[in-house]
């Protein structure tokens, strides 16, 4: 007994030492392993790198949803705090902006669902003040047509993709898209008429 | 049909100004750390609410104790004022040290401060952390910082999960140091010697001449 009295292990205050540098060591385990994200000038140093990259289109994709510049720039900052949380591991520069597309589209779409909008059209506005009523006449049928044409036809004509990449971007079968993007024409060449000038290639 | 579409034409009209990067960046990095913020007092609250158990617990021990206590046997009180609780040398996940020397002789690998660092250091801070690296932490006066770690192994315990523009390997000593930052700013230098791996990482970002300098200082 006196031995193991003398065995701090062993004994009630050695048990209560151990149980605090356990609660200690868990408590702090997420602060020393990320304590990247502590490191403020890097994490700012990366934002400034992804908008450089990417910040310009972002913005146009959640513009296309939500036709108003505040809600849009809420969006982008939205994608770039999940992508600083979730931290993905990208396989190339194609798969960073194929993700952040993703990410962008799907708050937008939230967004749209969940939020009331703000009325403004700074686009709309600027494209009147311009005295281009042939983009604004434009802008407008875009802006008619229902979310997932609009966001069909700007992936595909103002970012390039190919209808399988978009299949792969909104999480949808690629079949699904070359149809929407077909009645999404459609439905701009009956509103655009003679200033419809979307190509037809798939 | 014309090449650039009218759609393409309007895009052109949204683009991300200086103006709306800045306040993207400073509402971004204020969320951050708000939320690491919140995430520390959940941690100290859950802590604080283990502690809480944990004395609950002691006490009842010790009033069942002092109910069968017998002569020749030290009560829980009597070792509770022995041997204090709380030890003023532990940090969170480990124990600190007063110099690069103390840290250096308990940890068992050769450490010594860093001076060629691009920033004059304030604060400096030693500790062991896990039992499974040694970390050495310089503070400037403007916020800078840089952290010095020496693993007991070779496993990467640089703690950077971000993905640098810039990834590069040189040579020192015929050891490859690999260097990481962005553009022409360097943060971060890594290596593996005598089974050891080490790593310096810096806030700000510094040139690569001075990032080799530093690391060759840890080296040798």
């Amino acid at each position: 007994m006196e031995l193991a009295l003398q065995d701090n292990s062993l004994s009630p205050t050695g048990i209560v030492r151990r149980i605090f540098l356990a609660i200690y060591s868990f408590a702090a385990l997420p602060f020393a392993k990320k304590r990247s994200v502590a490191k403020t000038d890097s994490q700012e140093q990366y934002l400034r790198v992804i908008m450089d990259k990417y910040g310009s289109r972002l913005l146009r994709l959640a513009y296309s949803y939500l036709h108003n510049m505040q809600d849009s720039e809420e969006i982008l900052q939205d994608a770039l705090m999940k992508l600083l949380d979730k931290a993905p591991v990208f396989e190339s520069d194609e798969h960073e902006k194929a993700w952040l597309m993703r990410v962008t589209a799907n708050l937008s779409k939230n967004r749209i669902e969940y939020n009331k909008l703000r009325a403004a059209d700074e686009l709309k506005d600027e494209l009147v003040a311009e005295e281009r009523q042939d983009l604004s006449f434009v802008w407008d049928a875009v802006k008619e047509l229902p979310e997932n044409y609009r966001e069909v036809i700007h992936l595909f004509y103002e970012e390039g993709y190919q209808t399988d990449e978009i299949a792969d971007i909104l999480g949808e079968s690629g079949a699904n898209i070359r149809t929407r993007l077909k009645r999404a024409r459609e439905k701009l060449r009956e509103i655009l008429k003679e200033e419809y000038d979307f190509c037809e290639q798939v | 049909m014309i090449s650039v579409s009218k759609y393409n034409e309007i895009m052109e009209h949204i683009e991300l100004t200086d103006e709306m990067r800045e306040r993207i960046i400073s509402n971004v990095s204020a969320k951050q750390k708000r939320r690491r913020i919140s995430r520390m007092i959940s941690a100290a609250l859950g802590a604080a609410a283990c502690i809480v158990v944990v004395f609950g617990a002691v006490t009842v021990m010790k009033n069942t104790d002092s109910m069968n206590k017998k002569p020749d046997k030290p009560t829980v009180n009597e070792q509770l004022t022995s041997t204090p609780i709380v030890d003023d040398t532990l940090t969170y996940g480990g124990t600190s040290y007063n110099s690069a020397a103390e840290l250096s002789k308990d940890f068992g690998v050769e450490i010594h401060d860093i001076s060629k660092l691009p920033f004059d250091v304030m604060n400096a801070s030693y500790s062991i952390m896990f039992d499974s690296f040694a970390e050495a932490d310089y503070y400037g006066k403007n916020g800078e910082d840089c952290c010095f770690r020496v693993g007991k192994d070779t496993e990467n315990i640089t703690g950077e999960y971000y993905e640098f523009t810039t990834v590069e390997t040189e040579k020192l000593s015929g050891i490859d140091i690999t260097l990481k930052g962005y553009g022409d700013s360097y943060h971060i230098a890594s290596w593996v010697k005598d089974g050891h791996f080490y790593s310096v990482s810096l806030s700000r970002g510094t040139d690569k001449d001075n990032l080799l300098e530093i690391a060759d200082e840890v080296m040798n």
